[in-house]
């Protein structure tokens, strides 16, 4: 049974006399501490569910009969602090501080001491009645800890009482408890006793018009004094465990010492990256090659033989084979090698390395002049440059916001990926693995010279401030939780990609099917006399003097401005459907590749290809990143961003060809 | 100097909250405790190992009311 209302409000007498109304007490503490299964026991079936005033946050509000007294008992959000971060938090401080709460019952965790003690720090600033109630003692005592319930009401003042919610152990003095404190009320003895506002509170708070109670916590000279106070009691109380003891270095602590120094860290950090592609590369091949066999392939003349080959329907069989297939199943092809690598960086992140790695990039960025906040958004930009830009917000000021932004469609996401496997396979195969490592560590360097070429220019106001990081212990991954992130981000990759390709596939299907040049009819016109030809002919003379001046390149690059991830599919699509240089020997989509690549090159198909590389690594991110930064930093800033990416992409493009074919 | 500003000082310049703790003498929970104050003034980044976003190494266990680390701010495949 459940009530979706108010509660109603009380007007208790003034503390310490008789209260005639109903008393509000509230239970509060850290989460998992035993608050629900403590509320439970207390109320029985007598609770509902209530909406915190104007919030979305659900409370259980119960009967409690105190000494004979029927009191309303409210189990709040569990919660570390009152300096509330999230809107539970905010409810279980506003609940604390109002006017309307009779009494507190604060749970501390024996196994868990120091937080619940800072709690009780925080909770001493709304001067109300306290009584505590001391749990998990027998999960403590498990690991060597006892708190003396006597020693702990010597410090802080109010009553303690040790329960065990699971099996009523403790409930009855509770209640006796609370019923004398209801008449003779006491107040936690701590240093902070006045009550404090939090400075800088969100002002959307959740509390309109109560700003001052809601999310309320010690400013940081309180929260020093409440330190301060916690690591006395600890000192006072607490018996074993993790009483302190003195430095041991572990061999974590060895390990950090290599891995955190930029001298030592940053190579191996290099070594890590150039093992996970060299490793996805070499055992991806095969698993690649089949799922296009297979796709490709079967799938494809399965489809064929369903389909009309003459007839007024004989399109359909362009459109969804030429078209549809070629694309999507090229870039599933894929799949194996991206959930090598997303296995790889889970392991990475899951045994705490990723932490140790962002933790020595910041030192080495912030060694050259660079923000070492950004380091995460940057990082979070090789999986994909979207929720990269969304999280710049957490950056302290805008113009680091922007800086920040600015420099992520630089960073080689997950979706160009595909391009430089499929690149790097057909015209490097013996070193697949190292000309991806190369196209990350490009990528790096923009980044780090754009930023540096930003911050002399025109952002030598934005100050630089420091990544401070908690870093995790190190552990052995776990394989479930590993396996089943992966597979979910498979799966929305394969959806993202399937639902965007199709989409865009299919488009310029349609484009290859109008003809403007010659008598040809829909549907039945070679792809150079379409209207996606011929647009993509216009292109192509730009992209000369980088090698790949031709239609099929620069119609590809064109598409990649939806995703990334449609260049392999635009390209695999020509490919089927353009008619190949000898049609006796019409090859795989990497024949047709390299013969495309040697004719506009001139015979240096390689350096061509390494052209197009850098080009797809620079010239511009997709459209969805292209829309979030508009929406962010405005159209001047986003169009700035484009223009220079597609300077560098041509510039550099140009450079590395020609660089390559005077290299032979 | 003050327990928050040691934790500070000693994390930032690499170290996990066991080995601040063995460095400071004090104890581990209240380490984190102070490691949770800073990062609610937004002194420190949330850990990179954090797991409730499908994006990558994850605990789908996870409490919901966890909050999102830095890394998967406004990511839309984050569980909320």
């Amino acid at each position: 049974m459940s009530c979706h209302e108010a509660p109603a409000a009380i007007s208790p007498g003034p503390v310490g006399t008789a209260v005639l109304d109903e008393p509000r007490i509230v239970l509060v503490g850290n989460p998992n501490v035993g608050k629900s299964t403590l509320f439970n026991a207390l109320t029985g079936a007598r609770q509902r569910v209530v909406n915190a005033p104007g919030t979305t946050v659900e409370l259980q509000e119960g009967r409690w009969r105190v000494g004979g007294v029927p009191c309303r008992l409210v189990d709040l959000p569990g919660t570390y602090s009152l300096d509330a971060r999230s809107p539970d938090e905010q409810v279980a401080a506003h609940a604390v501080h109002d006017d309307s709460t009779d009494l507190v019952v604060l749970l501390v965790d024996a196994a868990g001491l120091a937080r619940s003690l800072v709690l009780a720090g925080q909770v001493a600033s709304a001067a109300r009645p306290v009584v505590v109630a001391l749990t998990m003692t027998d999960v403590a005592r498990t690991r060597g800890l006892t708190v003396p319930a006597d020693a702990l009401a010597d410090q802080l003042g109010v009553p303690v009482v040790v329960v065990d919610p699971r099996t009523g152990a403790g409930l009855d003095r509770l209640a006796s408890a609370v019923a004398l404190a209801l008449t003779h009320p006491r107040r936690l003895t701590t240093a902070p006793s006045r009550r404090v506002t939090t400075p800088g509170t969100a002002p959307d708070t959740v509390l309109e018009g109560e700003a001052a109670a809601a999310g309320t916590a010690a400013s940081d000279d309180e929260a020093e004094r409440v330190f301060a106070w916690v690591a006395d009691v600890l000192a006072a109380v607490q018996l074993g465990g993790d009483a302190p003891r003195a430095p041991v270095r572990t061999w974590s602590d060895r390990v950090d010492r290599v891995l955190l120094d930029p001298r030592a860290g940053i190579p191996v950090l290099l070594v890590v990256m150039w093992a996970l592609f060299q490793l996805a590369t070499t055992v991806a091949a095969p698993l690649i090659a089949a799922v296009d066999t297979l796709v490709n392939g079967w799938l494809a003349d399965a489809v064929r033989a369903a389909l009309p080959s003459s007839g007024p329907w004989h399109w359909l069989e362009g459109l969804l084979v030429d078209g549809a297939l070629a694309g999507v199943g090229t870039v599933l092809s894929f799949v194996p090698l991206l959930a090598l690598v997303f296995v790889a960086v889970a392991l990475l992140e899951d045994c705490g390395y990723l932490a140790r790695a962002a933790f020595v990039a910041d030192r080495a960025m912030r060694a050259i002049g660079l923000d070492g906040r950004a380091v995460l958004p940057l990082v979070v930009g090789f999986g994909c440059n979207l929720p990269a830009l969304a999280a710049t917000r957490t950056l302290p000021h805008a113009r680091q916001r922007l800086l920040t932004g600015l420099l992520i469609p630089f960073t080689s996401c997950t979706a160009r990926l595909t391009v430089y496997v499929l690149l790097a396979s057909v015209f490097f195969p013996q070193h697949a693995g190292t000309v991806i490592f190369v196209m990350y560590l490009a990528s790096a360097a923009l980044v780090v010279l754009g930023g540096l070429a930003l911050r002399r220019t025109l952002f030598r106001d934005v100050r630089r401030e420091p990544l401070v990081l908690a870093l995790p212990a190190y552990q052995r991954p776990a394989p479930r939780p590993i396996a089943l992130s992966v597979w979910v981000r498979v799966l929305a990759f394969a959806r993202k990609a399937g639902v965007i390709i199709v989409g865009t596939l299919t488009a310029v299907w349609l484009l290859m099917a109008i003809p403007v040049t010659g008598h040809h009819a829909i549907a039945d016109v070679p792809v150079q006399d379409s209207l996606y030809g011929r647009a993509a002919s216009t292109l192509a003379p730009v992209l000369a003097p980088a090698g790949f001046g031709t239609w099929e390149a620069a119609a590809a690059l064109a598409t990649g401005f939806v995703a990334k991830e449609v260049v392999v599919g635009s390209l695999a699509q020509t490919a089927a459907v353009a008619e190949p240089d000898d049609p006796a020997h019409p090859g795989d989509l990497g024949d047709r590749l390299r013969a495309t690549f040697e004719r506009s090159s001139g015979g240096h198909p390689g350096a061509a290809a390494a052209g197009f590389l850098w080009f797809v690594l620079a010239y511009s991110p997709c459209l969805a990143t292209l829309a979030e930064q508009r929406r962010m930093f405005g159209l001047r800033w986003t169009a700035l961003g484009v223009g220079v990416g597609f300077t560098v992409a041509w510039v550099g493009a140009v450079v590395v060809f020609q660089v390559g074919r005077l290299l032979g | 100097m003050s327990v928050l500003d040691d934790v500070l000082r000693v994390t930032r310049s690499g170290a996990t909250p066991a080995t601040t703790a063995r460095t400071l003498g004090i104890d581990e929970g209240l380490v984190v405790a102070a490691l949770d104050h800073w990062a609610r003034r937004g002194a420190l980044a949330p850990t990179l190992a954090r797991r409730d976003a499908p994006c990558s190494s994850c605990d789908p266990g996870t409490p919901s009311d966890t909050p999102l680390p830095l890394a998967c701010a406004g990511c839309p495949l984050a569980r909320r």
